[in-house]
């Protein structure tokens, strides 16, 4: 493991700790704080597996990330159900996750793109279209797709971030902490009844990640002005990622409630935090 | 190849005694080496697994996939999996060497034909499983069918009941074995598996035993989660009547002949105790199974705990809860079109609370509040418990533990009776009177319910038909009703509910 900039992982810690506390306090007020020491915990072992990103081999890293995209999308196909005869584009869409990482291990965004692109819009509807005729093709194809573009396209992104010099992955886990804690307290992006109170959890959102990326970023030599950027960036993205997750969990007739504390808790947990790689990724990469 | 075939057949041969603690302990390890991590990398969640009893037991579910007999077994811990049998054809897992030794190694089964052979008992085995106090799992469906439908079960299940009337049967609902290796496909495909374990029950043995075979079948069918949406156009939530009214026995009548005039328009639920169902055939308790069964003991406890009163008194308030819960899961619009109230959780708890906590002192203001209360849009705020928690607790239960949202219905049948009627009818029925049954209070609780009324038509958009009982009767008002009913599913945008 690499002990190099040892306090990154520390100050994540500590958003872990800082978020965890009053999760666990709230809790017993019921209603939307139910769902946050479900949240909490589900972080404790997310920040671990950015930490194990971020310092640890890619032989071991890797597979880990793997699997964990691979436990979300099962999930998301189970929730999700397609029709009987797509149950090979399933497979594929496993297949997919392996294909992708392959690319980051070959540091190749090129191959990246390719495999993902040339997977998602040319082989994959082509295998559904295949066999007898059934109603609802483009519903399973839609379904098939967004697994793949969140759990595959974005979740890669996580891989790609331990590319950077240690220190980015942490900042992510961090930004993206402190954009969820308030969004979660005050209740997700809505309109209408409560709208006022959502809109307050998202200020609250965007001015603590932007004030942590400014923060943060000198430690990690990106400047001040960029990791404020990066921060707002994740903000926006951690709310349309719940924004997504609280509409598809309605197309799946999931109430709000069995969506945070059933089965679909591990989506509603991890798609905001997956949404959010690509654009900090890029960012970080290319601009800062 | 022969000597290894002879020594594995030997070790799995359940008959030789000597070598059975090998066997249990080979057995107990393949379960820890291969079984059981492949089902924890599958994601198999269970509800309720601590009610599989300690002693022997008869584990029946649904059979889709060759991955059912596995998932069950995990119900039991490790060191009792030696004692537990998956019960297999035998025309199909005798057919090779290779399947034989599978289900017989991996699994642990005992197998009995499906074919009655001249002389034989193709449950002999069973039996003498059962005798020797072993645990069995056991698939009343005979063969994996096609996927996603639970076939009507055989009658041998019956006939082990009634062979051995203290034994325990405990019903299990799997989901997700059918859609990760249905019949015919070769290649499994990783998805999560739900197993949701029921009570454990017996069963009279003088019920014979095609009858008991049907009770197995709905209390298994009774554990079925709502079923997935698949791709396409969501249903209709269904038309939700609840009929309100101060007399309970009036308003029972006229909810069943309501009931049977709707089952006869299209498939009818009434929510009642005992829930059931209507259809071309009449009225008759469910043969489908109903989404939702909870334990209410701890809700009942809490209603006692806080001197919950009047309709919703202790016991009385978890039955209400129950029903609303029930009312709730038939959302998805898949099992039934139209869902007929005896009584409305949302009505009779606002009514109550505007007779009682208001004391008639109608607020419109106030009474949307208590809506949203109710619907668990808003939280009771902690100024106000103290008010609630006195006047009106049951309010303050379903908002603050969140137990139900009990939800809007699309018509409310308002049976109006005089309260000197009301009174005259209770005690005509030699009823033991209660502390609310005067006059002044029907009258009051009377008004409510048309305040009320007033209020969800005003503000949701429900249809409210009242009828004077000493005018209508019964019939009349199922026939008013029916008629209404048949209007709005002719209207071209008609969805089913207009709070949709």
């Amino acid at each position: 493991m690499n002990a190099e900039n040892p306090w990154s992982a520390l100050v994540l810690g500590m958003a872990v700790l800082v978020t965890g506390l009053p999760s666990l306090a709230l809790a017993s007020r019921g209603g939307r704080f139910r769902a946050l020491p479900g949240w909490s915990g589900f972080w404790v072992f997310f920040a671990l597996l950015l930490l194990i990103l971020s310092r640890v081999t890619h032989w071991i890293s890797f597979p880990l990330l793997g699997l964990m995209l691979l436990g979300s999308l099962r999930e998301y196909f189970y929730l999700a159900p397609l029709r009987p005869k797509d149950r090979w584009s399933i497979l594929f869409a496993y297949l997919s996750v392996p294909i992708a990482l392959y690319a980051v291990v070959l540091d190749s965004f090129g191959a990246f793109l390719t495999a993902i692109l040339v997977f998602l819009f040319l082989i994959l509807p082509t295998g559904i279209s295949l066999g007898e005729r059934q109603k609802g093709l483009l519903d399973s194809m839609g379904r098939v797709l967004l697994g793949l573009l969140v759990f595959v396209f974005c979740g890669a992104h996580l891989a790609w971030m331990a590319h950077e010099p240690i220190g980015h992955v942490e900042l992510f886990g961090v930004l993206v902490i402190l954009s969820e804690f308030p969004q979660r307290v005050a209740g997700r992006f809505r309109l209408g009844e409560g709208a006022l109170r959502s809109w307050i959890g998202m200020l609250v959102s965007f001015v603590l990640a932007a004030g942590a990326g400014a923060w943060f970023a000198p430690a990690i030599d990106v400047a001040p002005r960029m990791g404020l950027i990066a921060g707002l960036l994740v903000s926006t993205s951690v709310t349309a990622g719940g924004i997504v997750t609280a509409a598809v969990a309605y197309d799946l007739s999931l109430s709000t409630q069995s969506a945070r504390l059933g089965r679909a808790a591990l989506l509603d947990r991890i798609t905001p935090t997956v949404y959010a790689a690509p654009l900090y990724y890029h960012w970080l990469n290319h601009f800062a | 190849m022969l000597p290894l075939c002879t020594t594995i057949g030997s070790i799995t041969s359940r008959n030789d005694v000597r070598r059975r603690p090998i066997r249990d302990l080979l057995l107990i390890l393949c379960h820890v080496v291969i079984v059981r991590p492949v089902l924890a990398m599958l994601g198999v969640r269970y509800r309720r697994r601590n009610l599989v009893p300690r002693g022997p037991c008869l584990v029946v579910a649904n059979h889709n996939s060759h991955l059912d007999a596995s998932v069950l077994l995990t119900l039991f811990p490790l060191a009792r999996v030696p004692r537990v049998h998956p019960v297999a054809a035998a025309d199909y897992f005798g057919k090779s060497w290779l399947l034989r030794t599978l289900s017989m190694f991996l699994m642990n089964a005992i197998t009995i034909e499906r074919k009655a052979t001249l002389g034989g008992d193709p449950l002999g085995s069973v039996k003498g499983a059962i005798h020797g106090g072993e645990s069995l799992i056991f698939f009343p469906e005979g063969s994996r069918g096609q996927a996603g439908v639970v076939a009507p079960f055989r009658q041998g299940v019956g006939r082990i009941v009634r062979e051995f009337p203290g034994l325990q049967v405990v019903p299990v609902f799997l989901s997700g074995p059918e859609r990760i290796w249905p019949r015919g496909q070769v290649v499994p495909v990783p998805l999560s598996i739900d197993a949701n374990v029921g009570k454990p029950r017996t069963y009279p043995h003088t019920m014979d035993s095609a009858e008991i075979a049907e009770r197995v079948r709905r209390d298994v069918l009774a554990l079925a989660p709502p079923p997935a949406p698949v791709p396409g156009p969501r249903p209709a939530p269904p038309f939700r009547v609840a009929v309100c009214g101060v007399d309970p026995e009036l308003r029972r009548e006229t909810f069943l002949k309501i009931l049977e005039r709707l089952g006869r328009i299209e498939h009818t639920v009434g929510i009642s105790d005992p829930l059931l169902e209507a259809d071309d055939r009449g009225v008759h308790e469910p043969v489908r199974g109903i989404a939702v069964a909870r334990s209410g003991a701890w809700v009942s406890a809490a209603a006692w705990m806080l001197r919950t009163g009047g309709l919703h008194k202790g016991s009385k308030f978890a039955e209400m809860v129950e029903r609303a819960r029930i009312d709730g899961a038939f959302d998805h619009g898949r099992s039934a079109r139209f869902l007929v109230g005896n009584g409305n959780a949302l009505v009779d708890v606002l009514a109550w609370a505007e007779a009682e906590f208001y004391n008639g002192a109608f607020d419109e203001r106030e009474m949307l509040q208590l809506v949203q209360y109710l619907t668990g849009k808003r939280r009771i705020p902690a100024r106000q418990w103290w008010r609630f928690l006195r006047r009106a607790p049951e309010v303050w239960l379903l908002n603050q533990l969140d137990l139900v949202r009990p939800p809007v219905p699309d018509v409310i049948v308002l049976l109006e009776t005089p309260p000197a009627d009301a009174m005259a009818m209770i005690r005509a029925r030699g009823e033991e009177l209660q502390r609310h049954h005067n006059e002044a209070f029907i009258g009051k609780l009377q008004e409510a319910y048309g305040q009320v009324a007033k209020l969800l038509q005003k503000r949701h958009r429900v249809e409210v038909l009242g009828f004077d009982t000493a005018v209508s009767d019964a019939d009349s008002i199922a026939a008013a009703l029916d008629e209404r009913c048949r209007e709005r599913l002719a209207q071209p945008d008609a969805t089913g509910s207009v709070n949709s």
